[in-house]
């Protein structure tokens, strides 16, 4: 081995590679940052002519301050809509009306009109996403409930002037705060859909429009909020297609069940006074079930366990000189939870989706029983008993010994 | 044991081939005249072969009973110490041989009794007798002896030993070598009192015949080394040598390589670190700046300063230096292959901050980031070249005005102007000027690269230079020993650095024998404390 | 016999160069899961592939230690005879030239796929394969210290698998063996041929310094890559359920789940760039065995003007093999564990045949090491 020899080669090898890359690349997959247009959320609808119809909101990165040294009074999202057969025909469609090349990797969330769903199913939708490489299957899916995407992502908020900023900062609220809506991923919802003996569901969105003469106060320059939005409960699926709602504790119904409430807060009747509330925060919580089949009958029996502290009272109690209140207020919490899993567990049976996974827990177990279950299942969920057994263990009740009271 | 292999194997092979050249380093073989004897002869012989240089003096004495004698002193004015010249020679020539008639007897009692100067030869060769003078020897003729006394009287201004400038350390030695050889040798004998320093001379260089001694430790350094080191420094036929650089081009292993295969230093506890570890430095005179051989990748990420720290702070800086190397070769590429090939690796808030900032610039990433750094190397050149004091103006206007101005006028983005400082400060972390050089160069086809092909770009041609550092030797040391071909037990002074009491071997692939360094069981422990016995107080 | 190659390695470097080459094949593509009948206990056939793995290739091994100073392309002739030996070695040869394409193309359709969808594959490859050919020039030992490096990638490659543990349910693993053991023998076929691409090994054994430890390196590659794997299936199932088995490229889909501290998302660009120099320095490893069999086949003096030539084709494979990614999923779930078992077992199973006759033939000769009479041909002996 001579190292000049190969040295000189070397060089040469480098040089060359480097030149020809250069100058033959020019333009495969070479995009600038400038000309990107980064979708920050993606609304799909069934369009007055049945075909699909996408709206992208883009972020306008000028807008959102960056190198100036202050933030400008412009909106700093815009939105497009555009018609096409299938997803990817719509998408590269907005090209028509956006001058940056759409661009996917940094969308949070694929929201879809509720019409479309209980028409298409979710089949033609769902394939652009995980087939294509740009989405994210990290990304959230959620439904709109009565209005349109469309509509939807126009809404804007204060505080956090991108509204994809905004709309992902209430949903982790909500999932670590309140626990009402589902913590479900795009990978999720997918191999819910694809697994057996369970269905997907999704976030449930809602707009909320504003009074057209409501007076906004502070920056008077920008345009007046026409809407603002927020998440709250769960679409529910069978199969292909939407077939229903779960409504905010509903939906904190199935976490429990499922262990993924984090942090919220349970309200129930006071103890000594039957119209007064008192509110208890929840600080974590744990969820499991178990499913036993014997031919036709089906029980589950589900179990939750909840650590919390005293979070306020509407009546003032005085627990150094009642102590078994204390007892009281954990049945009332636990009594509150059970309500909220029944509900939810009877809205699923009423509309015959085993969003709770009663299913899957047999076929994971059993897979030989589930085979003979499978056919019938439709008819089995909806009859299936169901044990709950909560327990809460309240800890702490603040920095004050006993409420304040009037003379 | 994976070295001694590799050694025996490779080292030897590659070793094996090379001829020996007969004549030793620098020495004329051809014969030359001899002295005459007669004064005037020789002193027209040597004034011929000075030509009339101003510089040289002839200074003829009567020396003897009532001065019956002549003789001739001839040195160099500015190349001896005039001083030790007149007290110790002339003057004691002048009165010691005051009753002295013979010649010989005189020149046998100047050679042997007289002269205050410790180093004394003899010699009839007109042609070393040339070489002496212009190394700085005063040479003595008397008249009617056809041979010289030859003695040392070397005495040139030379530079203070003072701080070294290119590489400075908060903890350790203030010294750094200076032009002077001698003093050079001498500050590397300092520190290591052990006979077993060997320190070969060798004249370079046909006209400038430039002293370059090979400094090593026998008894540590693999001889197969250091015989491959003589063969290389007899082989280089020049007319001078200037600085060591010039010597490094002329004895490396692969002399089209962008990355140094032998270390440069202006420190000498570096060196004597590095002798100790079984390898050589080649002492250059006329320039502070020493080579250490055989040098591997690892040793240009390292500070003297590592050993002298805690081993943990060492450690860490040391590990921070690898990142800044790291960065200072990667970070313009990867910036132009995220921003205009992978902008779904960017968290959005980041990817639309960035976004906001190129949206006006008019260049393409990679223009952008060619332009800043070629600004940059500018500006650091021109820092470099221009006196001290204006070269802090110079950065000023280069990184504040400039800088900024860029950036307001939109011609260059705020994320940009930042990775470019970013990279130019991480190329400063880097200790050896030489490796840093390199880097700069290699900088600019990764980004090319990164603008053609993205990250695979990148990483095509890291896998070129990686290929290459691979195959790349120094004196036949692997150039990324210890990591491919990995030693495990060399890891201990690689990326991190193990406490003194832990490192007890030598590099297995520099220094053969003696391979252990510090006895087992060298850990302190505090003093066993029998029970009942009260604490010793201060 | 003429030395082509002069480079020695250790057994630590053999056993990393194994390992690179056993686990680039499956980072991207990783055959063994795609289209899986059973995806949820997939681990149980990765189980039972590598057990058979283990077995198949201490025999590779052992056979090989039966002539130390021997690859496996100069002993095949010494056992079977200089016509049918040379047709069973070039049948190796040509089975690691198109291993080294299969790879190439793999890797490149998967970056396709995944990163630059404009970009041809024919780049990828060309790059990709160069590099390997560079580095196989360079003789044994570059490669050798490339896959050192590489096998930190590997290792890193690993550690990656449980980075997207929050995506993970390993509830997800239920149930076990609901189809039955069927499906998961015919994945442990598709587990064993890729490991038949160790075959490299007959060549690389007689440089390596220790022969010792050879042994006990192979079986080390075969059940770290084992485990590697293992954990791999168990990672991909525990975060994609079922659908595990669907994805064209489900590596790759795995560290997409990665996120770190939710700021950072798809940094799979990592270590796809870490399975690429993976891939070269594996392409590199096949182009070096294949040019240095070949050399040695021809009787040639030197390998490196080979290697060029060989990565050439290796590129022209590459490019007409597969028409579709299509087709290239199907040969590597359906024609791969029939071809290569076929042909690699098929010509061990003759050298064996043919070794055991000799060993009938000459009983007294063969109990020390290699006995001359095998020697290939006397006039090659120095």
């Amino acid at each position: 081995m001579i190292p000049n020899r190969w040295l000189v080669h070397m060089t040469a090898c480098l040089v060359t590679i480097t030149l020809v890359m250069t100058v033959t690349s020019g333009c495969w997959s070479r995009k600038e940052i400038e000309d990107l247009a980064f979708v920050m959320a993606m609304g799909v609808d069934r369009s007055p002519s049945g075909n699909i119809q996408m709206t992208a909101q883009f972020a306008k990165p000028g807008a959102m301050g960056g190198a100036q040294d202050q933030a400008s009074q412009e909106k700093p999202f815009w939105v497009a809509t555009t018609e096409g057969d299938t997803m990817f025909e719509a998408f590269r469609k907005l090209g028509y009306l956006s001058p940056k090349r759409p661009y996917l990797p940094h969308n949070d969330f694929y929201l879809f009109g509720e019409d479309i769903f209980r028409e298409f199913g979710l089949k033609p939708f769902l394939d652009f996403i995980i087939r294509d490489t740009e989405p994210r299957l990290s990304a959230r899916i959620g439904v709109v409930r009565s209005t349109s995407a469309k509509d939807f992502l126009q809404a804007e908020f204060e505080g956090m002037p991108l509204s994809s900023e905004a709309l992902r900062g209430i949903m982790n609220h909500l999932m670590n705060a309140w626990g009402t809506i589902p913590d479900i991923t795009i990978r999720e919802f997918v191999d819910r859909m694809e697994s057996e003996g369970i269905e997907p569901i999704a976030m449930g969105a809602e707009l909320i429009p504003l009074a057209p003469d409501v007076e906004i106060e502070g920056d008077p320059t920008r345009e007046q909020i026409k809407a603002t939005a927020t998440l709250g409960g769960a679409a529910v699926f069978k199969g292909d297609y939407l077939v229903g709602w779960l409504d905010g504790f509903e939906t904190r119904g199935l976490n429990w069940i499922l262990g993924k409430v984090k942090n919220t807060v349970v309200e129930f009747p006071h103890p000594g006074h039957e119209d007064k509330i008192v509110s208890v925060g929840i600080l974590r919580a744990t969820g499991k079930f178990k499913v036993e089949a014997e031919g036709n009958r089906v029980r589950a029996s589900i179990e939750v366990n909840a650590v919390g502290n005293l979070g306020c009272v509407q009546e003032p109690v005085d627990l150094m000189k009642e102590p078994e209140l204390w007892t009281k207020l954990e049945a009332g919490a636990q009594s509150t939870i059970e309500d909220e899993i029944s509900r939810a567990v009877a809205t699923l049976q009423r509309l015959g989706s085993d969003a709770v996974g009663f299913g899957q827990y047999i076929f994971r177990r059993n897979p030989r029983q589930w085979a003979t279950l499978r056919e019938r299942w439709d008819e089995i969920f909806p009859a299936i008993e169901v044990s709950t057994s909560v327990k809460v263990h309240l800890r702490e009740m603040g920095v004050i010994l006993k409420s304040t009271e009037s003379r | 044991m994976l070295g001694r292999l590799v050694k025996k194997t490779k080292v030897l092979g590659w070793f094996g081939g090379k001829k020996r050249s007969g004549a030793g380093p620098g020495r004329k073989a051809e014969p030359s005249l001899s002295l005459s004897g007669v004064l005037e002869v020789d002193e027209a012989r040597i004034r011929q072969a000075f030509g009339n240089s101003l510089d040289l003096v002839y200074r003829r004495i009567a020396i003897g009973k009532n001065g019956c004698i002549q003789a001739l002193v001839v040195h160099i004015s500015e190349m001896v110490n005039p001083q030790f010249v007149s007290n110790a020679i002339v003057e004691r020539m002048v009165d010691k041989t005051e009753n002295l008639t013979d010649p010989h007897t005189v020149y046998t009692h100047i050679r042997d009794r007289y002269v205050e100067v410790t180093d004394v030869t003899e010699t009839h060769d007109i042609q070393r007798i040339l070489e002496e003078i212009t190394n700085g020897s005063t040479c003595i003729f008397v008249r009617g002896v056809n041979t010289a006394i030859v003695c040392q009287t070397q005495g040139f201004n030379q530079r203070e030993v003072s701080q070294p400038s290119t590489e400075s350390t908060i903890r350790g030695s203030k010294e750094g070598f200076v032009e002077a050889l001698a003093t050079n040798v001498s500050l590397i004998r300092r520190r290591i009192r052990n006979s077993n320093l060997r320190v070969e001379h060798y004249v370079l260089g046909a006209v400038s015949k430039t002293s370059v001694a090979l400094v090593y430790i026998e008894g540590i350094a693999n001889p197969g080394v250091i015989e491959e080191a003589r063969q290389r420094l007899s082989r280089v036929k020049v007319d001078c040598i200037q600085e060591s650089g010039q010597l490094e081009e002329l004895i490396e292993d692969a002399p089209l390589s962008p990355f140094p295969t032998l270390l440069r230093t202006e420190r000498p506890d570096r060196v004597t670190g590095n002798l100790l570890e079984g390898r050589f430095a080649i002492v250059t005179d006329g320039t502070p700046f020493v080579l250490i051989a055989p040098a591997t990748f690892s040793m240009f990420l390292t500070a003297p300063e590592d050993y002298f720290e805690r081993f943990f702070a060492g450690s860490v800086i040391r590990l921070l230096r690898y990142l800044a190397f790291l960065i200072s070769l990667t970070l313009p590429a990867l910036y132009i292959a995220i921003t205009t090939f992978h902008q779904e690796l960017l968290p959005t808030p980041l990817i639309l901050s960035i976004a906001a900032q190129r949206d006006h610039i008019p260049f393409p990433a990679v223009v952008e980031a060619a332009l800043m750094e070629m600004v940059f190397e500018l500006l650091r050149e021109a820092g470099i070249r221009l006196p001290v004091v204006l070269g802090q103006a110079v950065s000023i206007i280069g990184a504040l005005v400039i800088g900024e101005a860029a950036l307001r006028a939109g011609l260059v983005s705020a994320a940009m102007v930042v990775v470019v400082a970013l990279t130019g400060v991480s190329s400063f972390a880097t200790p050896i000027f030489s490796l840093a050089i390199s880097v700069r160069l290699l900088r600019f086809p990764l980004m090319l690269l990164a603008s053609a092909l993205g990250l695979f770009g990148i990483l095509v041609g890291l896998a070129v230079i990686l290929t290459h550092l691979l195959a790349l030797r120094s004196f036949g040391v692997p150039y990324l020993e210890p990591f491919a071909p990995f030693v495990g037990r060399e890891q201990r002074d690689a990326v991190f650095r193990s406490p003194w009491w832990a490192m007890d071997e030598r590099p297995g692939f520099v220094a053969e024998r003696n391979g252990k360094r510090v006895p087992p069981g060298q850990m302190p422990k505090p003093p066993e404390r029998e029970e009942g016995t009260e604490e010793v107080k201060p | 016999m003429k030395q082509q190659e002069r480079g020695r390695i250790s057994a630590f470097q053999y056993m990393c160069i194994l390992l690179v080459i056993r686990m680039t094949a499956t980072t991207v593509a990783f055959p063994f899961m795609t289209g899986h009948e059973s995806p949820t206990d997939a681990w149980i056939g990765a189980l039972i592939g590598i057990g058979g793995s283990l077995v198949l290739l201490e025999l590779m091994v052992r056979l090989s230690l039966y002539f130390p100073d021997m690859t496996v392309v100069q002993f095949s002739q010494a056992l079977l005879g200089k016509f049918f030996g040379g047709i069973a070695a070039l049948l190796l040869v040509g089975f690691w030239v198109f291993d080294a394409a299969v790879t190439a193309r793999a890797m490149g359709s998967a970056l396709v796929n995944a990163f630059m969808p404009e970009t041809p594959v024919l780049v990828f490859i060309i790059v990709t394969v160069f590099f390997g050919a560079n580095g196989a020039r360079q003789g044994l030992e570059i490669t050798a210290r490339w896959s050192e490096l590489a096998t930190v990638g590997v290792l890193m490659t690993a550690i990656m698998l449980v980075l997207p543990f929050k995506a993970m349910s390993f509830q997800n693993l239920l149930p076990i063996l609901p189809y039955g053991l069927s499906p998961h023998l015919k994945r442990a076929a598709t587990m064993t041929s890729m490991f038949l691409r160790l075959s490299v090994l007959g060549m690389m054994i007689p440089y390596v310094r220790n022969k010792k430890d050879v042994l006990r390196y192979t079986r080390y590659t075969v059940i770290v890559s084992g485990i590697v794997l293992t954990a791999q299936s168990i990672a991909l199932v525990a975060v994609f359920g079922s659908r595990a088995a669907t994805s064209a490229v489900p590596t790759l889909q795995l560290v997409r789940q990665i996120t770190i501290g939710e700021f950072f998302e798809r940094i799979e660009i990592i270590p796809v760039s870490l399975w690429l120099l993976n891939s070269g320095v594996n392409i590199g490893a096949f182009i070096w065995a294949s040019s240095l069999g070949l050399a040695q086949l021809f009787n040639l003096n030197r390998f490196e003007p080979l290697t060029y030539p060989i990565g050439g084709l290796a590129v022209l494979l590459g490019m007409v093999l597969f028409k579709n990614y299509v087709e290239q999923v199907r040969y590597l779930i359906g024609l791969q564990p029939i071809l290569v078992p076929l042909v690699v077992l098929g010509v061990y199973l003759l050298l064996y045949a043919g070794f055991i006759f000799k060993r009938l033939w000459f009983p007294k000769r063969t109990n020390s090491g290699a006995p001359a009479a095998l020697e290939a041909d006397p006039d090659d002996t120095k």
